[in-house]
């Protein structure tokens, strides 16, 4: 009796196991599924929630200008709080309940690390305009394409900023940075800088995620006269930095890298949150001397409420920029939608226009990195904005 | 119901199994578990496997705190720990998975031994801040030593294989889990029957008298730890294997509080409630995931983690309110009152 | 010299904070036997909470202060009344797990209401401060001085001369034997916390103000623990003396090692003083009678 029933069981289960799989995952004769996985909670959720907020923006837009070749496009949001396990588990979720097609948000860089070996295998496209990392690219994914300069390239375009139009080449240079991976990247850009102008390195100080007290390395950094600080902190840690720095009456000029380009940055820092540098690849949201910038704030407003409006910041640029990366590939493969296509097709552009969003971007076959010429950035006070004050700086 | 069931013999008294309907029972359990990945989607399975591997680290963390009363916040540490070495010995050394699974224990054990030795000294309160100081140090000490351990890029690990046998899907990777867990439970089962385990129970209600009737107090409690840690690195090493990314941040001390919670959950010094216990508290949040999801539209609604983090708190706090002994408690007041009635328990 | 000075005081400003924080968990022990994990916790809560009121109205300084004051000590109630009262009578450890699940509770709720942004508190004495000599103090860290040695000697006074007081040490040291003698231990467990959470709920206002506020302030509130192991779990004034010291042992060994021990060299302390002398610098040692 026992062996009857489990032998028709193990049937069921195999009967069920074996269902066809549909043509293309995620595309059905009117529907497009992709997915985007983003901090949504927690202290990142800065950068997730505006970074989603933008994917909305695009989704409503397309789909009111009639979808891509007669297909609306659906984006499936999965929070993954910024914890790598959490990431790929929201993938896998993507991949397995809902069918995504391909990928617009891949969270931070550790996070998106732990996700590449199942992008790799399902060969799921896949943009990454959020969080630059040379292992993303470095040996090159099939499908995962990556948009914008490493903050190693973003801080060394800053130095030469600051040396050649700012003309700070004698001065002292310090550097305080986090000890992960993200700090690690920008002190590679630091000592780029160093080594290409040749330039006074008087210290470098390295500090624990999370550090909320500054004061000993302000300190150490004054006691080596520094007059130029690059900064390796995320959000807070900037302002926090620029507080104490005026606390000592340190006469310094700050650069950080696009995580300095924030509003709350700048408003943390009260008094000392004016004047300082942030190395970015999007413009500011108030450039409205960029198209591309003007285009997302009007259909922001459109599509979203005042307060969803105020969550907006430079990762919703990015944001809107990369799709405008994906629509472009979607809509090229026509009816005839696969991953296949649009991997082809992203992978063919050549000095792709976004609207000024990103300098004119160039993938190619193995290559699977746009760096994107770097902006720099002023932060203004008194009018709580950033307005660019450099050409585009090439990168290397 | 069983009625004059005595044991009338030490034999019987140490068996593992004393009647044949709990023979019954664990027999239809192992089917269940071996036929589950069968009727279970893939995401189900990977989630199953994520609460079976806690559950390994549970039986041991069950063993320091439940059947030998040493209160310990290091789980966060020694999974580091096992994790870590998995992911260092696959990754970087190519070395296969039957020898990181147990390098992983050894090393997680190596580390359980100095956590241990403050145990000899210590009691209660603040033997479980030494234990949280010392997770906390760990886990620094695996960030400081980058050339060894990548410091915080974290590791990608190679997928899991057998013998030849790839185990990379969510429902291979399960048997192995399964067979982990099964000999976890059968390892902490013999030891609680053995003779070291009834000197561990010793120690835990009187360590002093224990010492005094012969028990070697310090030797066993140093083997506590060892053991404990050991489950600990070896369920470090799944999670390796199970996420593919080895990052310090996932061994927050928050996971340490989440173990201890799922013993007292569970129920202190029940192995099968540290199995019931990790259920609960890990399938809670995908359980609230669902119901969230239920409710949400493709925009999450903001608060959604902290909510499912309010009731994870909440949760633990009317356990300990209201049922100290657990799920297991709770358990045995259901069976006595069934066995009873209509008579009062 | 310069040097030194300047990383001496900076451990003085913190390490100040660390006292402050650092009292309220050993009162709590003190009074009833349960470490408070929840303590920076409740200390980010009141200091949240007084962003709030600080947005809502625009208070003086001290102002702002006094309305933290009369808001922990509602909130130490309450939290005692519902958590840890229906407690009374389980061990001990259940309570500081309770603790513990109450801090995850108070994050969660924390980041619900106020978001997860980082947010500076609007008071009037943001960027003012006075410079002695060659270091530069803000006002808020003044005030923190000043709050400490008042605390200090109000607890002082508070513990040797008020009848309440005196009821404390006595629930403290014998606590059935305080119930015969007729005293309210439920009272002085109220009192305890309710105290606690007012030291808490004025160094979480001053952190709020000289560092802003985020959601994982309640990791200063970890930070201050070895000022509390340092000095003995039970001792008020040992937890303020440590304070400083650890606050001082921070900066300096950050300033003359490095390597990031600042974070980490707390948790040694931590590790040395439990292991050469569990009960600290200043805390009584408990016999254990079989």
């Amino acid at each position: 009796m026992r062996h009857h029933f489990k032998a028709a069981l193990a049937a069921a289960a195999l009967a069920t196991a074996g269902s066809p799989a549909l043509a293309e995952p995620g595309v059905t004769d009117d529907k497009i599924v992709l997915g985007a996985v983003d901090p949504l909670t927690g202290p990142p959720s800065l950068l997730g929630k505006a970074h989603q907020l933008a994917l909305i923006v695009w989704q409503r837009d397309v789909n009111d200008r009639g979808g891509i070749n007669g297909r609306q496009v659906e984006i499936v949001f999965e929070d993954d709080g910024y914890v790598p396990a959490r990431s790929l588990q929201a993938l896998k979720k993507m991949v397995d309940v809902n069918d995504i097609f391909g990928l617009i948000g891949t969270s931070g860089s550790a996070q998106l690390a732990a996700m590449m070996p199942l992008i790799a295998e399902e060969g799921i496209p896949a943009i990454n305009d959020m969080a630059v990392n040379t292992h993303h690219f470095n040996p090159p994914q099939k499908s995962l394409f990556v948009v914008g300069p490493t903050y190693c390239q973003e801080i060394a375009a800053g130095m030469k900023y600051l040396v050649e139009t700012v003309g700070l080449k004698d001065k002292k240079y310090g550097i305080v940075f986090q000890d992960d991976e993200f700090g690690d990247d920008i002190r590679c850009g630091y000592l780029k800088g160093i080594e290409q102008h040749g330039l006074d390195n008087a210290i470098e100080l390295k500090f624990k995620r999370g550090q909320k007290d500054f004061s000993a390395e302000i300190i150490k950094a004054r006691a080596a006269g520094v007059e130029v600080l690059v900064s390796g902190g995320v959000v807070a840690e900037h302002s926090t930095l620029l507080k104490e720095a005026a606390r000592n009456r340190m006469q310094i000029t700050f650069l950080g890298a696009h995580s300095a380009h924030l509003l709350p940055v700048q408003a943390l820092a009260e008094g000392a949150g004016d004047g300082y540098y942030a190395a970015d690849y999007v413009p500011a949201l108030t450039s409205t001397e960029v198209p591309g910038v003007v285009r997302f704030m009007e259909l922001a407003k459109k599509y979203l409420t005042e307060p969803e409006m105020k969550s907006l910041n430079r990762y919703s640029l990015a944001g809107f920029a990369g799709t405008l990366v994906f629509e472009h590939a979607l809509r090229e493969c026509g009816v005839d939608l696969t991953r296949a296509c649009v991997i082809e097709k992203i992978e063919s552009l050549e000095n792709f226009e976004t609207d000024g969003l990103f300098s004119p971007l160039t993938f190619g076959s193995g290559v699977r990195h746009a760096a994107s010429d770097v902006l720099i950035l002023r932060s203004n006070a008194a009018d709580r904005s950033f307005s660019i004050v450099s050409d585009r700086i090439p990168v290397e | 119901m069983r009625t004059g069931v005595f044991q009338e013999s030490y034999g019987e008294l140490i068996a593992l199994v004393r009647h044949p309907t709990q023979a019954r029972w664990t027999v239809a359990l192992v089917v269940a578990a071996l036929v589950a990945p069968l009727l279970l989607s893939n995401h189900l399975t990977a989630l199953v496997n994520g609460i079976l591997i806690v559950a390994v680290g549970a039986v041991g963390l069950n063993l320091l705190i439940g059947t030998t009363g040493l209160i310990s916040f290091g789980q966060a540490g020694f999974l580091a720990v096992g994790a870590y070495t998995t992911a260092i010995l696959a990754a970087d050394y190519g070395m296969p998975l039957w020898l990181c699974l147990p390098a992983a224990g050894l090393a997680a054990a190596t580390f359980g031994l100095l956590v241990g030795i403050p145990s000899l000294r210590l009691k209660g309160l603040y033997l479980a801040i030494t234990t949280l100081a010392f997770s906390i140090i760990i886990t620094h000490l695996i960030l400081t030593a980058e050339d060894f351990t990548h410091g915080s890029s974290g590791i990608s690990t190679p997928k899991p294989a057998l013998f030849g046998l790839e185990l990379g899907s969510d429902r291979a990777f399960y048997y192995l889990v399964l067979a982990v867990l099964t000999l976890a439970v059968l390892g902490s089962a013999n030891l609680k029957r053995s003779r070291i385990g009834r000197a561990l129970l010793a120690i835990r209600e009187q360590d002093i008298a224990a010492r005094a009737m012969g028990v070697p107090v310090a030797r066993y409690k140093l083997y506590a730890f060892v053991v404990s840690s050991f489950y600990a690195g070896v369920a470090g090493a799944l999670m390796a294997y199970n996420i593919r990314f080895v990052n310090v941040d996932s061994f927050s001390m928050i996971i340490s509080i989440e173990a201890v919670s799922i013993i007292i959950v569970g129920g202190l010094g029940s192995t099968a409630g540290a199995v019931i216990g990790s259920f609960l508290i890990i399938g809670l949040a995908e359980l609230l995931n669902l119901a969230f999801g239920a409710m949400g539209g493709t925009v999450a609604t903001g608060s959604v983690l902290e909510l499912k983090s309010l009731i994870y708190g909440l949760t633990i706090v009317l356990f300990l309110r209201f049922e100290p002994d657990g799920l297991m408690g709770i358990y045995r007041e259901l069976k006595n009152r069934w066995i009873n009635w209509p008579f009062r328990y | 010299m310069d040097y030194f000075i300047l990383l001496a005081v900076s451990g003085l400003a913190i390490g100040v904070i660390y006292g402050l924080i650092g009292m309220g968990y050993a009162l709590i022990f003190k009074a009833t036997s349960v470490v408070n994990f929840a303590h920076g916790e409740v200390m980010m809560l009141i200091s949240y909470m007084a962003f709030s009121i600080a947005s809502s109205w625009a208070l003086p300084f001290w102002g702002l202060l006094g309305a933290s004051v009369v808001l922990s000590a509602v909130v130490g109630l309450v939290i005692e009344r519902l958590f840890i009262r229906p407690m009374l009578g389980q061990e001990v450890f259940s309570t500081v797990m309770v603790t513990m699940g109450l801090a995850v509770m108070i994050r969660a709720v924390v980041v619900m209401i106020w978001g997860a942004d980082p947010l500076v508190m609007p008071t009037d004495i943001a960027d003012s401060g006075v410079e002695i000599g060659m270091v530069f103090l803000y006002t808020s860290q003044l005030y923190a001085l000043g709050l400490l040695a008042v605390a200090v000697l109000g607890m002082w006074t508070f513990l040797r001369y008020s009848r309440l007081g005196i009821a404390m040490r006595a629930t403290a040291a014998r606590e059935t034997t305080a119930l015969l003698m007729g005293i309210a231990v439920t009272r002085v467990y109220a009192l305890a916390w309710a105290i606690a959470a007012v030291i808490a709920g004025l160094s979480g206002v001053l952190l709020g103000t000289i560092y802003g506020l985020s959601p994982d302030m309640w990791a200063q509130g970890l930070r201050a623990f070895p000022a509390v192991i340092l000095g003995g779990l039970d001792s008020v004034f040992g937890a303020a003396l440590s304070g400083i010291l650890i606050g001082l042992l921070e900066n300096l060994s950050e300033g003359y090692i490095g390597r990031g021990l600042k974070e980490i060299s707390g948790f040694i302390v931590i590790l040395i003083v439990l292991m050469i002398r569990p009960y600290g610098l200043f805390g009584t040692p408990r016999i254990e009678r079989v």
